[in-house]
């Protein structure tokens, strides 16, 4: 199971948009290996990753991109990187 | 425990320090106003006086010639729109470098809403400014130059002598922004040639709200804050005495411990370098031959530098990046961006500074979670077709 979470502003902008489409297009073809939540930039657990600039993206708890949108393809090889590393254990 | 390696943004407060300064307000002297005429007022005045010289000593000046402020903003403030309200003339021109901090860029700007005029100055890639092209920019009207001695992201030293000896040649003040230079450099007024220098106790171990300008006798400014006329008619409002007395014991401690000091820097920095042979893509933006030991800004290009911080941010390891939040995007460094580097490098760069307190434990342990860390985020932002860029790659400087 790889965890992803997607800190969004308050008032989501085209990037947070773009960010959580990507996010549930990796959902749709990993189903079930993935969870997700989505945290407002002013949510206590959104501290916690000592947030800079929203949309944040945290990938197994490594924030992977503040502020921009992840290239896809990359995000797609390390979350397959990823769920092959939890099943070889 | 954290590893605290943004000591350019601030440093802790010593321990010295923060005794010197409990003295004050709770030692047997019960200093409380230096303007009150009774014994408490006068402990506080002989106090004051004890950091005034301390002071004076370190940067080769007289005691007369020390003004305290409120900071190193403040005191660049006062040197700039001092300098220029006292002068009567109608419209001054300023040089200044396009590398300064906004405290004086700030400030310049403003004075060119008021009626002033100015020359920006360019800094090379190793983020030094040409005394030459200040010659060059200086003209009939130039009233005052303004210059940083050490750069505050780069920790270029500017080379301040020459520049000093062309004001002085050229009959023009000289102010030098030494925030980031004083206590880790050895500063002498005279052999600067400088007639204000501005000073901070934050960056060396000292407490934030503290700070001195430097005011050559016969230099003459109009004061920023009108009121009880305390130091000397130039900086009204009851002076911060424990601030100032630990202002004055960071100051002795750094001199005191320049050389020691150093030598941990100067291993420190060679772990850091040492990056630049380990990665692919990466570049340290300081070069060593004319940088203080202390600063290193290096570029992890195609590794996105605020998620970098971030990320060391969550493991208790705190830098600063190229980068600042300005409505709401990120925008690159000016100063980064005088120096020649591209927007995507400003994007991709982290400043490693370190202080009193850094150990080379802790740059080890850094240097580590930097290289796992740039690696993984490479992989989301890093394209499949970056070959290993060299040093002089288009991607790091602008063609």
């Amino acid at each position: 199971m790889v965890d992803i979470v997607l800190v969004v502003a308050t008032r989501e902008c085209n990037k947070c948009r773009a960010c959580e489409a990507m996010v549930g297009r990796l959902l749709g073809k990993h189903p079930g290996e993935l969870s997700f939540r989505k945290v407002r930039d002013d949510a206590p657990e959104a501290d916690e990753f000592g947030v800079v600039m929203p949309p944040m993206l945290v990938v197994n708890g490594v924030l992977v991109t503040a502020g921009k949108i992840p290239d896809e393809r990359g995000l797609g090889a390390m979350v397959e990187r990823m769920l092959e590393g939890s099943k070889a254990t | 425990m954290s590893i605290y390696l943004d000591n350019y943004a601030t440093t802790p407060l010593r321990p010295e320090v923060w005794d010197a300064m409990a003295a004050v307000e709770f030692g047997g002297a019960e200093a409380r106003n230096p303007s009150s005429t009774h014994k408490s007022g006068q402990a506080a005045k002989k106090l004051m006086r004890a950091a005034r010289e301390t002071l004076a000593d370190a940067l080769g000046a007289d005691a007369e010639e020390i003004i305290f402020t409120g900071g190193g903003s403040e005191a660049v403030n006062l040197a700039l729109k001092g300098s220029v309200w006292a002068s009567g003339l109608s419209a001054p021109h300023i040089v200044t470098t396009a590398i300064e901090h906004h405290a004086v860029l700030s400030s310049v700007a403003w004075l060119e809403t008021q009626g002033c005029s100015a020359t920006v100055v360019p800094a090379d890639l190793r983020c030094r400014v040409d005394p030459q092209a200040v010659a060059d920019a200086i003209t009939k009207d130039t009233l005052i130059v303004s210059v940083m001695l050490v750069n505050n992201e780069v920790g270029t030293i500017q080379p301040i002598s020459e520049i000093g000896a062309i004001c002085r040649e050229r009959g023009v003040l000289l102010h030098v922004d030494a925030v980031q230079g004083m206590g880790k450099l050895p500063v002498d007024v005279d052999d600067l040639s400088c007639d204000l220098l501005s000073c901070t106790a934050h960056k060396i171990g000292g407490p934030k709200g503290v700070g001195a300008l430097y005011v050559r006798k016969g230099t003459t400014l109009m004061p920023l804050i009108h009121g009880g006329g305390q130091e000397s008619g130039t900086r009204s409002g009851t002076q911060n005495v424990a601030g100032i007395a630990g202002f004055a014991e960071a100051v002795k401690l750094a001199e005191l411990e320049r050389d020691d000091t150093w030598a941990r820097w100067r291993g420190c920095r060679q772990v850091l370098v040492g990056l630049q042979d380990e990665m692919n893509a990466v570049r340290v933006n300081s070069d060593p031959d004319i940088c203080l030991p202390n600063c290193l800004s290096i570029t992890f290009l195609y590794c996105d530098a605020m998620a970098l911080a971030t990320n060391l941010s969550m493991r208790g390891i705190y830098v600063s990046t190229g980068s600042a939040c300005s409505s709401g995007d990120l925008e690159p460094s000016h100063v980064l961006k005088a120096m020649g580097l591209s927007d995507v490098a400003c994007h991709c760069t982290v400043r490693f500074s370190l202080g009193w307190s850094t150990t080379r434990d802790q740059v080890e342990t850094t240097v580590a979670a930097v290289k796992e860390l740039v690696d993984m985020l490479r992989e989301v932002t890093m394209p499949e077709e970056l070959g290993k860029c060299g040093a002089d790659c288009p991607c790091f400087v602008k063609a």
